[in-house]
């Protein structure tokens, strides 16, 4: 490796050498402020009264910022309800105490029973719309390299699928002899479970709330990502329970082939991967105030067998600020980095006040230290 | 070409030191790919056909719990390869890249352009760049390296007066380094013979005529001879009161010598003597210049063309030569016999002071006293000094004698030689000193000071010459070497009391092994009281005074090491006195070294005067006296034991060894190790008289057995110094008139000697903190993206999904943050050259490997940990897809957190270099706001391309990260959490702690706030 270099110079010498020589000029190297290393340059230097400065600005920078940015996720309104286990417990029977994961997850397979079951809660603080829903799962991996690879970009957009994409795809790829589209895992454990509100305040009409489940996705993703001349065919056959007698799982959406893909928008929010096995996605937004005293009335369809692999699934409102949702981190963090700074600062000042150190002062330097220790001392050197 | 061998392969020592760290990041990726793989196959097994979304029935390489072994082996392969940025591949590209700038640095730079030889400096190894940064221990030949391999007639002392202005470099050196010589002879006031009332007057009237004229302005000026004086030049000096006497000392000039006449009897300017030596040419250069013009020999004749006076005729001499006792090393001198065109008989001898003198007549010895006196000073300032003496022979004794000479001369076999050395012997007494001579071998340009400083800089220098011990002890004081008030010690089977074993030998018949077995004894006992003295020397507490010291070691070490034991002794007897002394062969060196305690009016204060020290601790806090005690201590180093009293430092001590010693030497381990070890006591070594195998030799031995922690360079300039130069780390050839070869083998090749220092202060402290820097930043970077895959897979079932995909990462290391460190590496100063000669002391920092070394490795590996944290779980806390990231409601997904993330790991690193280097030119800014900026270019280009081109990382920026303040808050504050910690330990280490260039810079910055105040 070392010798690349040394063969380039030394082509390059010799041929400076030869062509000097002819030219019979002087091999004077040209002066030039960069050849000579004689660029004017800034050398910062950490001197304590700079250092003070530095520390005390960036906190003063950041206490306000942290201020204002907890405040807005202060601001923010989120309810939250563990749905799981309660839905699944109302169908507790003698023979099936629901007592284990085994046990849920064998009820939720079971294609005959109603699964569906009410939740209320009540609104404490006002809540200002938006309001967003999501649902939340806990220990999914939605981030496993298996899963994340078993889709394809190519047919999301209306192309036929690679080979790889296909192979990627399986067992999800083909049916009778069908590509599966959407095909592979990802699409097909899609969430099923889907939520209807209802409300004792009489915001609409017969006591429901609206949920609007449009735009809940990214502008790109359902306007270019996902083509809205392809349409579901074959998806979820395993599952579908009209077709499948053996189905093993739970879980996963028969998709509306008449539906292009780009009007999914379930599918499209599920499908952007979670980064951790703890997720929200966004379900849909209620376009009303809601006022504290009010009691939501959650119907739930609890489909997605989250049982077996010792999941969760929650629900969850929440309002949002310019910042985003209930997040107190950015606030908390400018705040302590902040602070830090200013406490620092102010050490360093007190420091400086009491043990100043002489700019430049010589007896710092090594070799003058160590002749002073060796002197000191009168411990033999060498040298 | 007699000893050529195969140029070795070298590698820099950081080169070395850096294959072990990849080793260990190797071990590091082997065990995370490792426990990755385990984990992943243990979950897999444990969680079984639960996760039905995974399809575990299916068979599938990254999920099956039917064959978890399979699942672990394939998560281990996929950690190697997610992992694999802990080994910095791109580093070796980067670091030759830079390499290669640092030699185009070297090869343009014009303080190394020689413009006598229209050379620049030539790099043949960038690789080693910078191993010029960390040498502790240098080799250099001499002549042709050390000296321009000319000798110059400079002075000399005719019948007690001393002649010859101008000044020598050593005394040039001295007087630059603070530390005048004492009573210079340039300035002939002193000498008290000297006719006052008739030589003012024409002192006066040359001075109207030439008023220009003068030693640095010298017509007369040509190879051999740099002589200037008006009293003598132009056959002024018939005007001498002893003009007799200084025309037979030119005539002794002009014939005694063998030099061979080469060119046109009658173009003086154009002839050219082809001598044994340089300096015995340049003799007969002077003759000439003072009007006794050597033009012819023939083996029984000698033809002088005399021209005294301007205006006069020249006139043709024959000299009828009768005898040549010629010169040994071991006679030191050489004499011929010789009839006067006017009858006389005489023998003219030159030879060095200690013998001659030892053979002057008694009763006519001429003038003695003030010839030593005047050699004492020559050899002081550096030159190499001949006495010039005669003798006038009585007719029938030397008849008697001649014909024994003859005999003994035409006598076939071994008594041949200790025969006619008898006679020599015989002839060569009784007589009389007419003056003596001092010739300049002149010293490279530079040389001292440059000497003075790599020493400064704590770099131990040997020389390695193929020359006498003397001259090599003569060059060393020339070229400071070896220094006032350093402690020689010597190691030479040439002294009189190696001479004895010999002699011993002889007279009882000793067969070769004895011999042998004798002189190594004799080695080995030298290098022991050599050891015991330089590491006693070190312990003795400073209080005694030095001579107390001294007498305490052994007897035989009195009588063989030079030292200034004899101090209080009078000066003018000093050299008998020291030949007495058995160390024979080195009468200059004792008289050179007791020069100073002579010249030293206080000397018999010493032991008072040694407290200064003491001083120093006393004023402590005050700032004056700290800065006094540093003067003291570099003033030290730089050779003085000034009037103010010897420093605190222990006494340095030097080694000179001859070639037969160091044979010995080298044949057997215990006497290599112990050789080590007086060697690495010393500040300087000097090698005399050893071949160019020996120099190769020497070299691997200390370069092998001194290890890793010392850097050997070897500097020469012909061939007989290519295996030197092939056998030490680093290769230094002098671009020579004359042969290529040390060029050629060399790793760099330089035009002058004094080069050297502003190769190795300069560029290669630049060149190592350049490639430290750059190797240990790459380290941080590299493994940055290491942990943070890592931490993602924690997340992921360990199943080694990438948060973003290949393209983030392979402009990460090619495009984001490659530059600017390329750019420190090629830029990155600390100090200015003018800074770096002033505290050569900064280079120290080098040879301590102080800014690469496992600590520094950790060091910035901790950082990396640190900074990966934060710029993996700062990011994540906002987009963990647990809560709003945006007032529109949306959560983040894998690829929005894996590209704010990016975005913050392009920013820190490039940030940090803000913290973490000193020396920022516009460039610097270029690249690294340039580096910053690519990344929004890149995520916004890409981000346009089509999904199946782009894929996870369309319209990423535009659409999700740009329009969010979270995204824009997050970046400042993942930056100032990053740098925080690293800022905070830089600013105590920068108050309470600060380095050595800190100071520098700090005082050179301070000096520019005065004058600007001013």
């Amino acid at each position: 490796m070392a010798t690349g270099g040394g063969d380039f110079l030394r082509k390059l010498q010799k041929e400076e050498e030869i062509q000097q020589r002819l030219s019979k000029e002087s091999r004077r190297p040209k002066y030039t402020k960069f050849s000579q290393q004689e660029l004017s340059a800034c050398k910062p230097l950490l001197t304590p009264m700079c250092i003070v400065f530095v520390y005390i600005a960036i906190g003063l920078a950041c206490i306000p910022v942290g201020i204002i940015t907890l405040q807005a996720s202060l601001s923010v309104v989120e309810l939250k309800f563990r749905y799981d286990t309660i839905c699944v417990m109302k169908y507790a029977t003698a023979t099936n105490p629901m007592l284990t994961d085994e046990a849920k997850s064998e009820f939720m397979q079971d294609y005959n029973k109603r699964k569906n079951c009410t939740i209320s809660i009540d609104v404490t603080k006002y809540m200002k719309q938006p309001i967003y829903i999501y649902y939340q799962l806990g220990n999914y991996f939605q981030n496993h390299r298996r899963y994340v690879k078993s889709m394809s970009e190519r047919q999301l957009q209306g192309l036929p699928p690679s080979k790889v994409d296909l192979n990627n795809c399986k067992p999800q790829d083909m049916v009778g002899g069908r590509v599966i589209v959407p095909c592979g895992m990802v699409a097909w454990s899609l969430f099923n479970d889907t939520f209807d509100i209802s409300t004792n305040a009489f915001y609409t009409e017969e006591g429901t709330l609206f949920v609007n489940k449009t735009a809940i996705s990214w502008k790109s993703d359902r306007e270019e990502r996902f083509n809205n001349t392809i349409f579901p065919s074959s998806n979820f056959v395993n599952n579908n329970r009209t077709t499948v007698v053996n189905a093993s799982q739970i879980g996963g959406s028969y998709l509306n082939n008449s539906q292009p893909l780009s009007m999914d928008e379930n599918l499209i929010v599920w499908m952007r991967i979670a980064a951790l096995p703890t997720f929200r996605k966004l379900y849909g937004r209620i376009e009303t105030d809601l006022h504290p005293g009010t009691t939501l009335t959650f119907n739930i369809n609890n489909f997605y067998n989250t049982y077996g692999f010792r999941g969760s699934k929650a629900l969850i409102l929440s309002t949002t600020s310019w910042i985003g949702g209930k997040n107190h981190f950015l606030g908390f963090s400018y705040l302590i980095v902040g602070g830090a700074c200013i406490l620092i600062g102010f050490i360093f000042l007190f420091m400086h006040c009491k043990n100043p150190r002489p700019l430049g002062d010589k007896s710092y330097l090594s070799w003058v230290k160590k002749s002073v220790a060796t002197a000191i001392s009168t411990s033999p050197t060498t040298m | 070409m007699q000893n050529s061998t195969p140029p070795p392969t070298k590698r820099s020592r950081v080169d070395k030191y850096l294959d072990k760290v990849i080793w260990l990041m190797f071990a590091l990726l082997l065990a995370m790919a490792t426990l990755t793989g385990v984990i992943i196959g243990i979950r897999t097994k444990q969680d079984g056909t639960d996760i039905w979304y995974m399809r575990p029935t299916e068979s599938n390489p990254y999920y099956n719990p039917q064959k978890a072994a399979i699942v672990g082996i394939v998560g281990f392969f996929n950690g190697l390869v997610l992992y694999g940025y802990l080994i910095p591949i791109a580093l070796y590209v980067s670091l030759e890249v830079v390499r290669v700038a640092q030699a185009l640095f070297m090869i343009n730079d014009i303080e190394m352009y020689d413009p006598a030889s229209d050379k620049r400096a030539r790099v043949k190894s960038p690789g080693l760049n910078e191993e010029l940064g960390q040498v502790d221990t240098i080799f250099s030949d001499k002549t042709g390296t050390l000296t321009s391999n000319q000798m110059d007639f400079f002075r000399c002392t005719i019948q007690g007066v001393s002649y010859g202005k101008g000044t020598t470099e050593v005394e040039r050196a001295a007087e630059k380094l603070g530390m005048p010589l004492g009573p210079s002879p340039r300035d002939p006031r002193p000498d008290s013979t000297r006719p006052t009332s008739r030589t003012q007057s024409v002192d006066n009237a040359i001075e109207v005529d030439t008023e220009s004229l003068g030693p640095e302005n010298n017509p007369y000026k040509e190879k051999g001879f740099n002589f200037y004086d008006e009293r003598l030049l132009a056959g002024k000096w018939v005007q001498e009161k002893s003009a007799e006497s200084i025309r037979f000392f030119f005539e002794i000039l002009a014939l005694c010598h063998t030099a061979i006449p080469e060119g046109t009897p009658e173009e003086p300017s154009l002839m050219r003597y082809r001598a044994e030596s340089p300096d015995e040419a340049a003799l007969v250069v002077a003759a000439k210049q003072f009007g006794f013009y050597f033009y012819k020999r023939t083996p029984t004749t000698l033809h002088v063309r005399e021209s005294l006076r301007p205006g006069d005729p020249p006139r043709d001499q024959v000299y009828q030569l009768l005898d040549v006792l010629e010169f040994s090393s071991l006679r030191k001198r050489m004499s011929i016999t010789v009839r006067f065109p006017d009858g006389r008989l005489l023998l003219l001898s030159k030879g060095a002071d200690s013998v001659i003198l030892q053979r002057v007549d008694r009763k006519r010895s001429g003038p003695v006293a003030e010839t030593t006196r005047h050699l004492k000073l020559y050899g002081e300032v550096g030159l190499r000094t001949l006495v010039v003496a005669y003798k006038v022979l009585d007719e029938e004794e030397y008849k008697s004698w001649a014909k024994r000479y003859a005999d003994a001369r035409s006598i076939i076999g071994k008594e041949r030689e200790s025969r006619t050395e008898e006679l020599a012997e015989e002839i060569e007494q009784g007589l009389t000193v007419v003056g003596g001579t001092g010739v300049e071998d002149k010293l490279q340009a530079g040389v001292p000071e440059a000497v003075d400083r790599l020493a400064r800089a704590g770099i131990n220098i040997w020389v390695l010459t193929g020359d006498k011990v003397e001259t090599a002890i003569n060059i060393g004081y020339a070229c400071s070497l070896l220094r006032q008030g350093m402690d020689n010690l010597i190691v030479s089977l040439e002294g009189s009391e190696a001479r004895a074993i010999e002699e011993r030998a002889d007279r009882e018949g000793w067969s070769r092994d004895k011999i042998q077995e004798g002189q190594k004894n004799f080695v080995s006992r030298k290098l022991d009281d050599a050891l015991q003295l330089v590491l006693n020397g070190h312990v003795n507490p400073r209080g005694t005074s030095t001579s107390e010291r001294k007498i305490s070691v052994s007897e035989s070490l009195q009588s063989a090491l030079s030292r200034s034991m004899s101090t209080k002794s009078s000066g003018a007897n000093l050299s008998r006195n020291a030949s007495k002394n058995a160390a024979g062969t080195l009468t200059r060196n004792l008289s050179v070294t007791n020069g100073r305690h002579s010249r030293n009016p206080s000397e018999g204060k010493i032991g008072v005067e040694m407290l200064p020290l003491v001083d120093g601790q006393k004023v402590g806090s005050n700032g004056e006296g700290l800065d006094q005690r540093e003067w003291a201590i570099s003033k030290e180093s730089a050779l003085t034991q000034s009037r103010k009293g010897p420093p605190a430092e222990p006494t340095e001590y030097a080694l000179v060894i001859d070639g037969q010693s160091l044979a010995y030497i080298l044949a057997e381990t215990v006497l290599q190790e112990r050789f080590l070890e007086v060697c690495i006591n010393c500040n300087s070594v000097l090698c005399c008289r050893v071949s160019p195998r020996q120099k190769a030799q020497v070299t691997t031995l200390v370069r092998k057995g001194l290890g890793l922690h010392r850097l050997c360079l070897a500097i020469g300039d012909g061939a007989n110094d290519v295996g030197m130069i092939q056998a030490a780390n680093v290769g230094v050839g002098i671009l020579g008139v004359e042969g290529a070869q040390a060029a050629m083998a060399g790793d760099f090749a330089i035009g002058q000697f004094r080069f050297l220092e502003r190769l190795l202060l300069v560029h290669g402290r630049w060149c190592y903190r350049r490639i430290s820097l750059m190797i240990l930043y790459f380290f941080y970077k590299v493994c940055m993206m290491g942990w943070i895959a890592f931490y993602s897979n924690i997340f992921a079932y360990f199943s080694g999904n990438p948060l973003y995909n290949d393209w983030y990462a392979s402009f990460y290391n090619t495009v984001f943050t490659s530059v600017p460190i390329v750019v420190i590496g090629i830029l990155d100063q600390d100090v200015t050259p003018a800074e770096a000669f002033r505290y050569p002391q900064l280079y120290q920092s080098g040879q301590r490997g102080e800014l690469f070394n496992f600590k520094l490795i950790l060091w910035w590996l901790a950082i990396s940990l640190y900074h990966s944290a934060v710029i993996f779980f700062f990011p994540l806390a906002i987009y963990s897809g647990l809560s709003a990231f945006r007032p529109g409601g949306q959560v983040a997904a894998a690829q929005d957190f894996g590209a704010a993330m990016f975005t913050v790991l392009v920013l820190v690193p490039n940030l940090q270099i803000y913290l973490a280097f000193h020396y920022f030119t516009w460039i610097h800014h270029l690249f690294i706001w340039l580096s910053i900026l690519s990344w929004y270019l890149f995520i916004i280009v890409y981000g346009a391309l089509p999904t199946s081109w782009s894929t996870i990382a369309y319209k990423e920026f535009i659409e999700v990260l740009a329009p969010s303040a979270s995204y824009w808050l997050l970046q400042p504050l993942v930056v100032m959490a990053a740098l925080l910690p690293d800022l905070v330990f830089r600013s105590i280490k920068s108050v309470y702690r600060p380095s050595d260039y800190q100071i520098v810079i700090e005082q050179s910055k301070s000096k520019r706030d005065s004058q600007h105040q001013v």
